[in-house]
């Protein structure tokens, strides 16, 4: 009896969906009211009214600065400022507040169409609507979860993505100097332009590919050698046969502990080709001085060894604290069948470490890919090398661009290089961490 | 039931429309014309009506000067200055992102060199008094602080480098290079050094460099398109570094002559002579070593070295809310009385012609020894163009003293890379 009257109602009022939409695209709520839920639909439209009054003005102001930049430079008579002007980066900044404030705005009026669409629907289907409270009670009940994420999303969107964003902006911009910097000049949008000077410009191409070799070579060597050396302590440390185990460990852990920076400008010295402390014990052993600093391809190795003596220690208390882990039986039972110390490495010990130092990995590569305040204090890209334009025989890829674009104040330029290097090693941090296990799942 | 549900919804607009409208409301402080622009056109300055100001300065006597020219200057015009300290390398970078803020400093001090980016995106004001000051100034300062023909900054300070030497190894100083080097061979034996210095940097080389003809861009350092690092004079004077690597410090490379290790040998008596900024003094002193500063040797062609030099000066943000209090403050603390303190605190060189005369200043030797170096000396160019040029001459130098590379294609190759960049800044 019921269904029959259900049909009934939906083919007498086949067209609610459509009417409640439609009327809901025109303004928000009415397709509400259509669909008899007065409260929603004032509420709806009280929102809108408000959206109209107060966020019309800002909203395109903010966009029309966003798109323009600006149009009025500053003005000055007799060293005082008569116009302040347009301030491009900040109509900028403020015009993506505003753009997202209007994708939020969008998404409710998306969510307001929706919800009439939906509505309409039952309706067509002759289901009861829930009434006001009802809607209120469903969405608590139901988007409890999405109440709760609410204000770590915004912070996320503030704090996270709205710099990313505005970072990569500026790649598409002239921002730099001497001639596009703000307040006195206004900044324009230039498009990929950036990206195509990049790979065009005289100073940027001869110097590329040389730089962007040695630092995949500086970031694959530097992470392998300080986890293989860290993995090489630490078992050797684990084994019955050394002794005082803790203190070797602390010594060794030392490096660690000492703050970076100081410890990189002592071996700066410790280098010297001529009052280094290393040449001096070389010497006096009868051996060769070694141009540390002063060769290419002796810079590079130190540059290394310092790197590796900094960056072992944590990867020994790493494997360490993995090392303890792994079930004592399981040696037992390799001993038990006749396995070597060396097999049972290989086959016990590696790949247990290795499923929780492969991301770790990752990011170790990815941090000394950008490893520049080490490179800096350590060398300064030096040797300068007079084949390169800006760069030395030790500068990577940031450090150069360092010199080159931020020392010089070529802000838009840098940030199209940081996105080019952040797609590099995103690409490869995604990919790698895609085919690790340990980082499938959960648990 | 009903009427509190609605309630609820119209609560929960409200204060999500209020957000919202917070957020708008941020637009219109930019807006804000800034009326009292027009006024200042009258020469009669004085500071607005419930003016303060914030005063940025270096630390240690810097600051203990900076503090005592606040409580002075409240006391004259009773405006409330507040002191912070940012050093004078970091306040140009964060004027930039303070300044439209509202955050950065009324008055702060920078080194000449490096203020010439904000000055080109209009984050200072100018000199409110630049005839004035142009009278009363050594010229280099002048020179040192205008940008584009348009004095910007308030000078307090005028520092070179010259030759330090060691009282206890040296009797006489040195009157020419060749003299120089001749007493400094003889010097070096052991752990001894005759002389050093550091011949990758373009800072310190330019001396010779300009001495015998060399310039970084023509025009007073503002002509860009006018490059004169490779030129004869250039060459000479590169030439000469390969002199005293021969003659004075052979089979070292340039990376082991480092700033640390010059310093740590003469702080040991150890180094006979040295070339460096009045910033070593107080560190030598400490030391012990007893030193005297004169004038860089003359060259060969019979003319003194050109050394670069660098101006301290005080800079008007142009964001601040009181320019005109704030332009007193800067002309407050470069007037006559107050740089004369500031030499006494803090040894800066004051470089107001009226003080360089004075019996204080006149009665140090090696502030005398600094003066009469700064008479030779050249500002070092303060164009956004000249931090491209340091690098590619380092990269010169380097070929030249370790490589014996000719020493005009290297500098041949560092102007090129010089100009190529330079062109491409302008894109």
């Amino acid at each position: 009896m019921s269904n029959n009257l259900e049909l009934q109602v939906s083919h007498k009022d086949k067209s609610h969906r459509k009417i409640a939409t439609l009327l809901s695209v025109l303004f928000m709520g009415l397709g509400q009211l259509y669909n008899k839920q007065y409260s929603k639909g004032i509420s709806w439209a009280l929102f809108e009214i408000i959206a109209l009054i107060f966020f019309i003005k800002p909203i395109s102001q903010g966009l029309y600065g966003l798109i323009t930049l600006g149009e009025t430079p500053q003005v000055r008579e007799r060293g005082r400022v008569v116009d302040p002007g347009d301030h491009s980066i900040l109509l900028m900044a403020e015009g993506l507040l505003m753009l997202m404030a209007l994708v939020a705005v969008l998404a409710i009026y998306f969510f307001s169409i929706r919800d009439a669409y939906l509505v309409g629907k039952l309706r067509e289907q002759g289901k009861r609507v829930m009434n006001f409270k009802e809607t209120v009670r469903n969405v608590w009940e139901n988007g409890y979860a999405y109440i709760l994420i609410t204000p770590t999303a915004i912070c996320m969107i503030l704090l996270t993505v709205f710099p990313l964003i505005f970072t990569a902006l500026i790649a598409f911009t002239n921002y730099s100097s001497p001639n596009y910097l703000p307040p006195r000049a206004l900044v324009d949008w230039v498009g990929i332009d950036q990206f195509i000077r990049l790979f065009t410009m005289e100073s940027w191409r001869g110097t590329f590919l040389g730089v962007f070799s040695w630092t995949i070579i500086w970031a694959v060597l530097s992470t392998l050698l300080v986890v293989f050396a860290g993995l090489f302590v630490a078992v050797v440390l684990s084994q019955k046969i050394v002794k005082y185990r803790k203190f070797w460990r602390n010594i060794y852990i030392i490096p660690w502990a000492v703050p970076g920076f100081v410890s990189i400008l002592i071996f700066r010295n410790l280098y010297n080709g001529e009052f280094g402390v290393f040449n001096d014990m070389l010497r006096s052993v009868g051996l060769n001085a070694i141009p540390w600093l002063s060769d290419p391809m002796w810079a590079k190795v130190s540059v290394l060894l310092t790197n590796l003596w900094l960056g072992f220690p944590f990867w020994m208390a790493l494997f360490t604290a993995v090392l303890t882990t792994i079930s004592k039986e399981l040696y037992e039972a390799a001993e038990v069948d006749g396995a070597t110390i060396v097999q049972q490495f290989r086959t016990i010990t590696f790949p247990i470490v290795m499923v929780a130092a492969i991301p770790l990995m990752v990011f170790t590569f990815a941090f000394n890919f950008n490893q520049l305040t080490f490179i800096y204090l350590m060398t300064e890209g030096g040797p300068s090398n007079a084949n390169y334009t800006y760069a030395g025989h030790t500068d990577i890829l940031l450090s150069w661009i360092f010199k080159m674009t931020l020392d010089n104040g070529q802000y838009a330029i840098a940030s199209a290089v940081a996105l080019v290097v952040f797609l590099i090693i995103a690409g490869f941090a995604y990919f790698n961490l895609r085919n690790t296990k340990s980082m499938k799942g959960d648990v | 039931m009903f009427k509190k549900s609605t309630f609820l919804a119209f609560v929960l607009l409200l204060t999500l429309s209020m957000v919202l409208a917070a957020c708008g409301a941020e637009e219109e402080v930019p807006e804000e014309a800034e009326s009292d622009g027009e006024e200042a056109v009258d020469f009669e300055v004085v500071p607005e009506e419930g003016a303060e100001l914030m005063l940025w300065s270096d630390g240690d006597e810097q600051l203990e000067w900076a503090e005592l020219m606040a409580e002075k200057f409240e006391g004259e015009y009773g405006v409330p200055v507040q002191v912070e300290e940012v050093t004078q390398e970091d306040a140009p970078e964060r004027l930039a992102t303070d300044g439209p803020s509202g955050q950065a400093a009324d008055v702060f001090a920078s080194t000449h060199d490096r203020i010439g980016r904000a000055i080109s995106a209009g984050l200072v004001l100018e000199n409110f008094w630049p005839e004035e000051y142009e009278e009363e100034f050594m010229e280099a300062a002048i020179t040192a602080t205008s940008f584009e023909d348009e004095l910007f900054g308030y000078p307090s300070g005028i520092e070179t480098y010259a030759l330090f030497y060691n009282t206890d190894l040296v009797e006489e100083a040195p009157e020419t290079m060749d003299e120089l080097l001749e007493v400094a061979s003889e010097l070096t034996e052991g752990d001894r050094y005759g002389f050093m210095m550091e011949p990758q940097n373009l800072y310190f080389v330019y001396a010779f460099l300009g001495g015998y003809g060399g310039y970084v861009f023509g025009d007073e350092g503002t002509d860009i398109n006018d490059l004169g690092l490779n030129n004869e004079g250039a060459v000479q004077g590169t030439e000469l570094l390969l002199r005293i690597r021969d003659e004075v410090v052979p089979g070292m490379a340039n990376e082991d002559i480092t700033y640390d290790v010059r310093t740590a040998l003469f702080e040991e008596g150890n180094l006979a002579f040295d070339i460096n900024g009045p910033w070593a003094v107080r560190g030598y002193e400490e030391a012990g070593v007893d030193f005297n500063v004169v004038p860089l040797p003359e060259l060969e062609n019979g003319e003194s070295p050109t050394s670069f030099s660098g101006t301290r000066g005080f800079y008007v943000n142009a964001y601040t809310d009181y320019p005109d209090a704030a332009s007193l403050l800067a002309q407050f603390i470069t007037n006559e009385e107050n740089l004369l303190e500031a030499y006494e605190i803090t040894g800066a060189l004051p470089p107001r012609l009226e003080l360089v005369e004075h019996d204080d200043i006149q009665s140090n030797p090696i502030s005398v020894g600094f003066l009469e170096q700064a008479s030779h000396a050249v500002p070092m160019p303060n164009v956004p163009e000249m931090p491209l040029v340091w690098d590619p001459m380092e990269a010169a130098f380097t070929e030249v003293w370790n490589q014996d590379v000719d020493p005009q294609e290297a500098l041949d190759r560092a102007v090129d890379t010089i100009e190529t960049a330079i062109e491409e800044q302008q894109n």
